[in-house]
């Protein structure tokens, strides 16, 4: 008897369990969307500072530019909205609520970074290494104001 | 050989070169790895990425200064970071998100867009119906997460569709 009541507190919070977190769904990330102020400039940003290359380009209708572009194994899709806007920025871009940054990781961050402030990129924040998540890393926003992250693993041993 | 020839010739190679996917030489080799989200409630945005879309924590933490608490959900080899900032707040959505300028919705692929969004209904998640685009050749739908961040879910190939 008491077998059983072991077993049913079991299968019941098996239960329970399985109710509280679903399994995962089948999905792979496959790109983001920016809707931006200005299509050619934001276009022309992706393509000079990151090698995105477009292959799609299309004015939906009268409100609408549509642009897909990619770097081997993702996209970013930009869209231009008639009358769209922006909320203002803050200090900290965390500080809006919303998707914040898009982030890559790079093989070398400090090299990344050199080449990106080669090619006149806007960068406001140095390479910082964060100890605690063994990370080293640094935002900085495209021509737009939407924000990016480069990133590297660091093993606590070879710390920079 | 006339000037036309090797201008031809030199357009062709540089055309192969760009198709075959060959990396400029200046390319930076970027991987994409997670992205990041700002949250009103960060226990609420947990429960929520667990439970209709089935990420699990692999990080949670909280730190001062500046003042934040942050959750590592990960699914399959991808990873969304889930931070409530202090202070952070929601700007006012326009009735269509892209009216808002920034990071409009994040978008994910699927074998079977009608499976997914069956499964998220059934979990309580709000999604839109999918719809079939004629011009894109692809089935896709929206949901959005406990915060009202868009989320689309997405299906290539028309030959697959229900």
């Amino acid at each position: 008897m008491k077998t059983s009541i072991i077993a049913m507190a079991l299968l019941v919070g098996t239960k329970l369990s399985a109710q509280s977190a679903g399994s995962p769904l089948k999905l792979e990330f496959h790109h983001a969307t920016a809707s931006v102020a200005d299509m050619s400039r934001a276009i022309k940003w992706y393509e000079d500072k990151l090698g995105f290359k477009v292959i799609l380009h299309k004015q939906l209708n009268a409100d609408v530019d549509l642009a897909w572009l990619i770097i081997p194994g993702f996209r970013i899709d930009l869209i231009k909205y008639r009358g769209s806007t922006r909320p203002a920025p803050q200090e900290n871009h965390l500080s809006t609520q919303g998707w914040a940054h898009i982030v890559f990781a790079v093989k070398d961050v400090d090299k990344a970074y050199a080449a990106l402030k080669a090619k006149g990129v806007d960068l406001p924040e140095p390479v910082v290494t964060i100890d605690e998540l063994h990370i080293r890393t640094s935002h900085f926003p495209d021509s737009e104001g939407n924000w990016l992250e480069i990133y590297q693993d660091v093993p606590a041993s070879k710390k920079k | 050989m006339p000037a036309y020839k090797v201008i031809a010739v030199l357009a062709v190679f540089t055309g192969l070169r760009v198709l075959s996917g060959e990396p400029m030489p200046d390319s930076l080799d970027l991987t994409p790895h997670h992205i990041t989200v700002s949250v009103a409630d960060l226990d609420r945005a947990v429960k929520w990425y667990q439970e209709k879309l089935g990420l699990t924590v692999v990080l949670r933490k909280t730190q001062e200064n500046p003042s934040l608490s942050i959750a590592w959900m990960k699914m399959g080899g991808f990873r969304i970071d889930l931070i409530q900032y202090k202070g952070s707040f929601k700007p006012k959505v326009p009735s269509d998100h892209l009216l808002m300028q920034g990071w409009g919705h994040i978008v994910f692929s699927t074998a079977d867009v009608d499976h997914e969004y069956q499964l998220l209904k059934a979990r309580g998640a709000n999604p839109s119906g999918p719809k079939t685009s004629k011009e894109f050749h692809n089935r896709t739908f929206y949901v959005q997460d406990s915060d009202g961040n868009y989320i689309e879910i997405y299906q290539e190939d028309p030959a697959k569709f229900k």
